[in-house]
C-alpha cells in the first residue's frame, strides 16, 4: 500500500505544474534511522577498506624486503657455481645450473617488480604542480637509447601542469612509452604522447601503431605478473603496466587501454585536476 | 702509494654477520686477485674490540679500510659507524657502507653519520666482484690516506 499525494513544483521555464509524489508507507523517523544507519555501515566499510589496502601494501613491502636476502645467496651461489663448475662436470649438470639460474633470475625479477610497486605508495612524495611536457620530456631523454635502436618517431603534444608527484609521473610515462617502443610489431614504432579534452576531464594518452592487445585482455594487462607474450618474443617482467595503474591510482585517476591485435594500443588515463577529494593515503 | 711501490697486503676489516655474504666477499677478492687481507668480525661490539685492539684482538693491525653491513646483531651498523666517526683516531679509516638496504632514510642516515660510502650489495656476482674492485682501485690504490 502506499500513499498517493500531489505537490506543485516548479518546472524548466518558471512554470509550476502539479505532479503526483509516491512514498513509501514507512514513517519518517523509520526511513531517517534507516538512511542513518546505512551512512554508518558505508563509512565502517570505507574504513575496512582503507585498511585492507594499508595491509596488502604492507604485506607486498615485507614480503619483497624478506625475499630479497635469501634471493640474493641463491642467485650469487649458482652464479659462482656457474662460472667456476659449468663444462667441468657433465651435461646434465651443466643444464641444471642453467635452468637454476634462469629461475633465480625470473624470480630476482619479481621481487624487484614488487619492490616497484610497493615504493610507489611507501616512497610516494607529496603532490604538487607538475608540468607533464617535463615529465614527457625526461621518459624520453631516459629512453634515448632504445628510442633510437628502435628507429622510433615520439611525437609529444603540449601537455597541461596537474597536481601530482612529479617522479612517479615521468615513471608512468617512461613505463607507457617504453611499452610502446617493445611491442613494436618489427614496424618502426611510432608513438604519440598527448591529451583530449572529453567532458571537462583531461584525458592522457600514450598510442602505438605496435602489435595492439586484444580487447578481451584489456584488464588483465594491468595485473602484476600477467603475460601475455612468451618471454623470449618480448622481454619484460610483468610489472610495468601494475606500477603504472598504482600511480594513476594514487593520484585518484583511471587508467584503461584502448585496442586491437595489429592497429596498435592506446593507453589512456586520468589525473584529476582538483586540490582536494584526493584519496587518503594510508601510511604507517 | 702505487700499486707497484706497495708490496705487502692491505689489511681490512670486514664486519658482517652473514656467513653467506662473508664468503662472497671472499670469493670477489680471491676471483680479483687483489692484494688484501680481510679480517673478518661478526657483531659490532666485536668491530669495536677489533679497532680498539682489545682482548683477543691485541695483536690486530689497524685496517686501512672498513667494510660494514648495516644490519648486525647486537650493536648494529649504525652504531659501529657513529663511534667510529666520533673517534679522533678511528675516523681516519674509510668506512664504506656495504648493505641490503635500498631506503631512501638509511642512505641519508649513513652519509649523516660520515660514512665514507654506500653501496648496495647486489645480486650478481659479476657486480660484486666488479665493486670490490672498484673499492680496492680507489680507496686503496689511487687515493692517498694519512699515514
Amino acid at each position: 500500500m502506499r500513499n498517493h499525494r500531489s505537490a506543485r513544483v516548479r518546472v524548466a521555464g518558471g512554470k509550476s505544474r502539479r505532479v503526483a509524489i509516491e512514498e513509501a508507507r514507512l514513517p519518517a523517523d523509520t526511513t531517517g534511522r534507516a538512511i542513518a544507519q546505512m551512512r554508518r555501515e558505508l563509512d565502517v566499510m570505507r574504513e575496512r577498506e582503507s585498511l585492507l589496502k594499508h595491509e596488502l601494501d604492507e604485506f607486498i613491502r615485507l614480503t619483497a624486503h624478506d625475499l630479497h636476502e635469501p634471493l640474493r645467496m641463491v642467485s650469487c651461489y649458482v652464479q659462482l657455481l656457474e662460472r667456476r663448475y659449468c663444462g667441468r662436470l657433465d651435461s646434465d649438470a651443466d643444464e641444471f645450473i642453467q635452468f637454476a639460474m634462469d629461475g633465480a633470475r625470473r624470480m630476482q625479477a619479481m621481487v624487484d617488480g614488487l619492490s616497484a610497486l610497493s615504493r610507489v605508495t611507501s616512497a610516494g612524495r607529496p603532490f604538487r604542480t607538475v608540468d607533464l611536457n617535463a615529465s614527457v620530456q625526461s621518459a624520453v631523454s631516459a629512453l634515448r637509447p632504445a628510442i633510437d635502436e628502435a628507429g622510433a618517431v615520439v611525437r609529444c603534444d603540449t601537455l597541461p601542469s596537474v597536481l601530482a608527484d612529479g617522479a612517479q609521473l615521468e615513471q608512468l610515462y617512461h613505463n607507457l612509452i617504453g611499452n610502446a617502443l617493445r611491442f613494436s610489431n618489427g614496424r618502426r614504432p611510432r608513438v604519440h604522447v598527448g591529451v583530449e579534452n572529453k567532458s571537462g576531464e583531461h584525458v592522457f594518452f600514450v598510442r602505438d601503431n605496435g602489435i595492439g592487445i586484444d580487447p578481451r585482455y584489456a584488464e588483465k594487462v594491468f595485473v602484476m605478473f600477467q603475460r601475455l607474450h612468451a618471454r623470449d618474443e618480448y622481454e619484460g617482467n610483468g610489472i610495468g603496466l601494475a606500477v603504472c595503474k598504482r600511480i594513476v591510482e594514487r593520484h585518484g585517476g583511471r587508467i584503461w587501454v584502448e585496442s586491437e591485435p595489429g592497429k596498435g594500443a592506446a593507453f589512456r588515463f586520468t589525473i584529476p585536476d582538483r586540490k582536494e577529494g584526493l584519496p587518503k593515503e594510508t601510511k604507517p | 702509494m702505487s700499486r707497484a711501490a706497495k708490496t705487502e697486503v692491505t689489511e681490512v676489516l670486514l664486519v658482517e654477520d652473514s656467513p653467506g655474504d662473508t664468503r662472497l666477499t671472499l670469493e670477489a677478492i680471491r676471483d680479483c686477485d687483489l692484494p688484501l687481507n680481510l679480517n673478518v668480525v661478526r657483531d659490532g661490539f666485536e668491530a669495536m674490540a677489533f679497532l680498539h685492539r682489545e682482548g683477543r684482538y691485541g695483536a690486530v693491525e689497524r685496517p686501512a679500510l672498513i667494510l660494514l653491513d648495516l644490519n648486525l646483531p647486537g650493536k648494529g651498523g649504525r652504531e659501529v659507524l657513529s663511534e667510529i666517526k666520533g673517534d679522533p683516531e678511528l675516523r681516519r679509516i674509510p668506512v664504506v657502507v656495504l648493505t641490503t638496504s635500498q631506503s631512501e632514510d638509511d642512505i641519508g642516515l649513513a652519509y649523516g653519520l660520515h660514512a665514507n660510502c654506500y653501496i648496495r650489495k647486489p645480486a650478481d656476482t659479476n657486480q660484486l666482484s666488479g665493486i670490490v674492485k672498484g673499492i680496492e682501485d680507489f680507496w686503496l690504490t689511487k687515493v692517498r690516506l694519512p699515514c
